[in-house]
């Protein structure tokens, strides 16, 4: 599905990304765990197509093309989804248009034919009862005066409705409570699927008592620098990043 | 004398009418006596200072005198002027269209809502039509025109009264209301009139049509006057448009609002001008007592488009929302220049003006308000933003507030910036193409100024022409710009 060979990115001049490999299956849920300032954002934004990161090296491939040589809309209508730390907050257009535009966008570029505002509407009702948001709620603009876990629901609305290939959950738990944490955990495990694999990046194991992991990956400097089952993540917990560096040197 | 520079020779001329009556000779002869002193303005001006005069520096401007109008009965003429016309909202009280600045009855509808309004007033009898017909109607005359000082002072409006021919007035009686909107639609040809006109049909018994001299251009000066009697209420749209392919021409507008004590008036001007037209317009709004004004200028079109509102407070308790966006592309360029003064005590005042431009465009927008010794429990607030499609485009905002008196509310603010590359990137990253994401930005942007439209057909229909104009004029190359505004942001206290 998703094989990152030997990736290195830079922000301005400096390097984050510094030889990143890492292979994701079919199906798979792999989690990137690591320390501030490991670089764990600047992957979810490479793989996204956000303007600003230089790769340098390396190649990053997605059910056998060449990822990088997409634009960021062209990689949604392929099947990558990133699920956004910090969602934007767009006045002045509508939630719900804006869901419509983007289901429509990536119909067309798939072959599939555009959905009428009425069988949008359709969907929608689905997919917002699924993952649990009051679909009034989300009839306002893109993620206007919504909570911190509103957003994140929005953003596993936009999944659910987009039906992506790789989800990138970026620092999804980032400001939720416990609550809002289940729930947003609960949508994203509805999603799973044989046919779609997730990377889930996070600073805390948290997350991963919910989102169970196939396997976890300890990224440092910039580099998977560990790799194991889901129990790694809390050895992680209970012992801090810094004896992974001291394990692995 | 100064600022002569672009005073066009025919039109600094005084010209008399055969048919003038007397109350116009006398405003003709005082207005060319102004123009004389004022002098057209020049960029040291600092109300003109957006404003190029070149371009009208290079017309022969020829004013336009109604004998066109008056002759055209034919009915292939009629249609296609018809057909030119923007589009009406449906429940229009009455759509008065003037072409080259004159009133054509064949063109214009006056439905019944209109009659009843003006019943309210019994004996003192309003009246919805031309402005020449109503001068020749009633005894309306020099009343009508003797505008406040604003216009006496305003080199545009002195011209505009120089050469005035014709008009709309809107005249309601008190405790009037009328809920469909009167609209006012002024269709410019920048066909020259007169002696042009006549060698024209001389030429027709000759072998070849005579030509105007190279350079003659039309300038129109239409008038528009709306008063609003005590607690009346209407809601009055003007609309300046051009037939497809209408030369170089000027229109210099003057519209009057009189809103009366405890009025209420909407007034929504949209400029949507041929590409090639010259665009000056002056509103000018004086407030009654607790009087209401809600006013949106829509800057669409033409080479160069300029409209400047005052506004007037004479007593206390009055509120107006002026607002403003406009688009703007090519080589376009926007003026929206704005005056509120605040002269007596409690009133309000709230602007919102946004302006996009793409290419080489270039817009300004300049506001001052004048909260003046005595004015106490004003308010004024003033909110300016600018969106750059490319770094070529040229926005300047200048919003001023200049305080006299102590307890006031006041605010200002101004922003020239491109599309947040953060909210690109998010609707990109869920499928829509940059182009696409790019559009829905920018009509997000705009339509916050339109969205404030009580009319819900009109706030309608200029949605779909903005987003039309938008979508005609997204940047064609991809590569969005970051920030480079040639910003001038200033603030006097």
């Amino acid at each position: 599905m998703l094989e990152i060979k030997d990736l290195h990115a830079d922000v301005g001049n400096k390097t984050i990304l510094d030889g990143l490999s890492l292979t994701v299956g079919p199906g798979e849920v792999h989690a990137i765990m690591g320390p501030n300032g490991s670089g764990k954002s600047t992957l979810a934004h490479v793989l996204s197509g956000k303007d600003g990161y230089e790769v340098t090296g390396g190649s990053v491939t997605f059910r056998g093309e060449d990822l990088l040589e997409l634009e960021p809309d062209e990689r949604a209508h392929k099947g990558v989804f990133l699920a956004f730390q910090y969602p934007v907050e767009i006045a002045g257009v509508n939630n719900r248009y804006f869901l419509r535009a983007s289901v429509n966008a990536v119909r067309k570029a798939r072959g599939q034919e555009e959905l009428s505002a009425r069988d949008f509407l359709k969907l929608y009702k689905e997919k917002a009862a699924m993952v649990g948001i009051n679909p009034k709620l989300t009839d306002r603009d893109v993620n206007a005066g919504f909570s911190g876990g509103e957003k994140k629901r929005n953003e596993v609305l936009q999944m659910a409705l987009l039906e992506p290939r790789l989800c990138v959950l970026d620092e999804t738990d980032s400001g939720l409570d416990i609550d809002a944490l289940k729930a947003v955990a609960d949508g994203v495990n509805a999603l799973r699927s044989p046919g779609r694999s997730m990377l889930v990046i996070t600073h805390y194991q948290r997350l991963l008592d919910y989102i169970v992991p196939d396997q976890v990956h300890v990224l440092m400097g910039g580099k998977i620098v560990k790799s194991g089952d889901k129990d790694l993540a809390h050895a992680l917990e209970a012992r801090g990043y810094d004896w992974v560096l001291a394990d692995a040197a | 004398m100064r600022g002569s520079t672009w005073q066009p020779a025919r039109l600094g001329k005084l010209a008399s009418r055969t048919d003038d009556a007397s109350w116009q000779r006398t405003v003709r002869a005082a207005a060319h006596g102004r123009l004389d002193r004022l002098g057209t303005p020049t960029r040291s001006d600092e109300a003109w200072r957006y404003f190029q005069v070149r371009p009208l520096q290079r017309l022969e401007l020829v004013p336009a005198t109604g004998a066109r109008t008056a002759r055209v009965h034919d009915e292939a003429t009629l249609q296609r002027w018809l057909d030119a016309l923007p589009a009406a909202t449906e429940d229009a009280a009455a759509r008065l269209v003037l072409v080259d600045g004159y009133f054509v009855p064949e063109l214009s509808e006056i439905h019944p809502p209109v009659a009843d309004a003006l019943a309210t007033g019994g004996d003192h009898g309003g009246f919805v039509g031309g402005l020449a017909a109503a001068v020749e109607a009633g005894a309306r005359g020099l009343a009508v025109f003797d505008g406040p000082e604003v216009l006496h002072a305003d080199a545009l409006a002195a011209m505009n009264s120089m050469h005035h021919g014709d008009g709309a007035l809107v005249d309601l009686p008190g405790g009037a209301a009328l809920t469909g909107p009167v609209e006012i639609v002024h269709l410019l040809t920048g066909e020259l009139p007169t002696e042009s006109a006549e060698n024209a049909e001389n030429a027709e018994n000759g072998s070849a049509a005579a030509q105007p001299p190279a350079g003659d251009a039309l300038a129109a000066f239409p008038r528009t006057i709306v008063r609003l009697g005590r607690q009346s209420e209407a809601t009055v749209i003007e609309r300046f448009a051009g037939l497809d392919g209408c030369p170089a021409a000027l229109v210099d507008s003057v519209t009057q609002l009189h809103v009366g004590d405890g009025a209420t008036l909407r007034h929504v001007r949209v400029v949507d001008e041929a590409a090639s037209t010259q665009h000056i317009g002056l509103v000018h709004a004086a407030m009654g007592r607790d009087a209401t004004l809600a006013s949106t200028t829509v800057s669409l079109g033409g080479a160069q488009s300029r409209t400047a509102t005052h506004v007037s407070f004479s007593a206390p308790g009055a509120s107006a929302r002026l607002d403003g966006v406009y688009v703007g592309a090519g080589r376009e360029r926007h003026d929206l220049y704005t005056v509120v003064d605040h002269a007596v005590p409690r009133c309000g005042s709230d602007q919102l003006f946004k302006g996009v431009l793409a290419d080489r465009a270039v817009g300004s927008y300049m506001g001052r308000a004048l909260i003046k010794e005595g004015a106490a429990g004003s308010s004024a607030h003033q909110l300016s933003r600018s969106l750059l499609l490319d770094e070529t485009a040229v926005a300047n905002t200048k919003p001023q507030l200049e305080i006299d008196t102590d307890d006031v509310t006041a605010s200002h603010g101004a922003t020239v910036g491109a599309l947040e590359e953060d909210a690109l990137f998010y609707l990109r990253s869920r499928g829509i193409p940059r182009q696409a994401a790019e559009a829905m930005l920018t009509e997000a942007f705009a339509l916050e100024v339109t969205a404030r439209i009580d009319h819900a057909g009109l706030r309608a229909q200029l949605e779909a022409r903005l987003q039309a104009v938008i979508a005609g004029r997204a940047p064609s190359l991809p590569g969005a710009p970051s920030a480079g505004a040639d910003a001038e942001l200033e603030a006097n206290r």
